[in-house]
């Protein structure tokens, strides 16, 4: 068993997991007692498709009071604890498994498993590309291809610090959203995640939502009403279509707050590379 | 068929946020969400107040300058797709 801190949170996973290695925390071992069995019956939750290693596979989350079971087609089972902080490898008569990861069981528990265990714990995972600018955060939501990840690469060049090119965690609280960077970022090599560089939690300062503009439009910045920002908060947390009722309920009113509290921006973004010291300059006058 | 006279009330598989001038409903049981958008929303506050729905049409009428045969109209066509979509159920008896 292997003790991680990503995203703020303490976890327990069946063995080692390279990814997460730099946030280790070695000499804690948890009680494995609790741990050798998946409870039964189990009741489907949630069916869907989406995106994991690399191909479209089917994902299905099942309750299994007190927890939930992953199943993801190809790959192994993963028992996730009421409070998701262990997540386990399960064999389909409920025993768990201290086997070793395939490289797909690898994809699967830093993906949907580490997202519903973290959603467990009041922490969303955003589809997204963060940076900050004079110590204030920007998070950056679109549909897949609309650019997110070449404006923060961009302004990570240009005197901004990335924070996130994929999943950026946050939580929300009585003062506004709180990000958690320090999780891997699977799109980077490991010499390039930002995560071990970074505080454990910053403050959101922004969110910007990009929109495909003409060509050959000016990039503009736009405030938008929050109840714009909700859609987007709903739209662009990863997992959501796993959510159990409760969750789902629970996330709802985490993306009503937060837009609320966070001002939220519309980038008209044209895909043209003389457009990106415009929108830099246009970001850094928010913050 | 629906009137204003109809006893409304909002399931507890359905979870709201009001945001602004705007309602977010989930129906927990489809895993849909559903953006109301100013009467709509105004209207579903009135309804969680505990307002019936023809006491929530007499406040929308007070509140906006539009005509009463039109806002009726427009507010039946609106709960008809709140109850096909499992938002809003009528009491029976």
């Amino acid at each position: 068993m292997a003790y991680y801190r990503p995203a703020g949170q303490d976890f327990y996973f069946p063995c080692p997991v390279p990814e997460l290695e730099p946030y280790q925390i070695i000499g804690k071992e948890p009680s494995a007692a609790k741990l050798l069995t998946v409870p039964s019956p189990l009741v489907l939750s949630c069916r869907t498709v989406g995106l994991v290693g690399g191909e479209q596979r089917e994902v299905e989350t099942w309750s299994a009071p007190p927890g939930l079971l992953l199943k993801v087609a190809g790959g192994s089972d993963f028992y996730i604890t009421p409070g998701g902080q262990y997540v386990v490898k399960a064999a389909r008569d409920g025993n768990v498994l201290p086997s070793p990861l395939t490289g797909l069981d690898r994809d699967i528990l830093l993906g949907p498993a580490l997202v519903l265990a973290l959603a467990l714990r009041g922490t969303w995972s955003l589809h997204a590309s963060a940076a900050t600018f004079k110590d204030k955060l920007i998070v950056f939501l679109a549909e897949s291809g609309q650019g997110k990840s070449t404006l923060a690469t961009y302004l990570a060049g240009a005197g901004w610090q990335l924070v996130a090119d994929d999943i950026l965690p946050v939580t929300g609280d009585p003062s506004g959203m709180q990000a958690w960077p320090r999780f891997p970022q699977l799109k980077l090599p490991p010499e390039s995640q930002p995560g071990p560089h970074l505080s454990e939690q910053l403050p959101l300062g922004k969110i910007c939502l990009l929109l495909p503009a003409g060509k050959d439009d000016t990039p503009a910045v736009q405030l938008i009403p929050p109840g714009e920002a909700v859609k987007a908060l709903l739209a662009h947390t990863a997992g959501a279509r796993l959510f159990e009722p409760d969750l789902l309920s629970r996330h709802l009113e985490f993306c009503a707050r937060s837009a609320t509290q966070v001002p939220a921006y519309r980038l008209a973004y044209p895909h043209r590379r003389d457009a990106l010291p415009i929108i830099k300059n246009n970001l850094e006058s928010l913050c | 068929m629906l009137t204003l006279n109809a006893d409304l009330h909002i399931p507890a598989h359905v979870s709201f946020s009001i945001v602004g001038q705007d309602a977010f409903l989930l129906n927990t049981q489809t895993n849909k969400y559903f953006a109301l958008e100013e009467v709509g929303a105004r209207l579903w506050e009135l309804l969680n107040d505990g307002k019936s729905l023809r006491e929530g049409y007499q406040v929308i009428l007070g509140e906006y300058e539009i005509d009463p045969a039109q806002l009726e109209q427009d507010l039946l066509e609106f709960l008809n797709h709140l109850l096909e979509n499992g938002l809003v159920e009528i009491v029976q008896g």
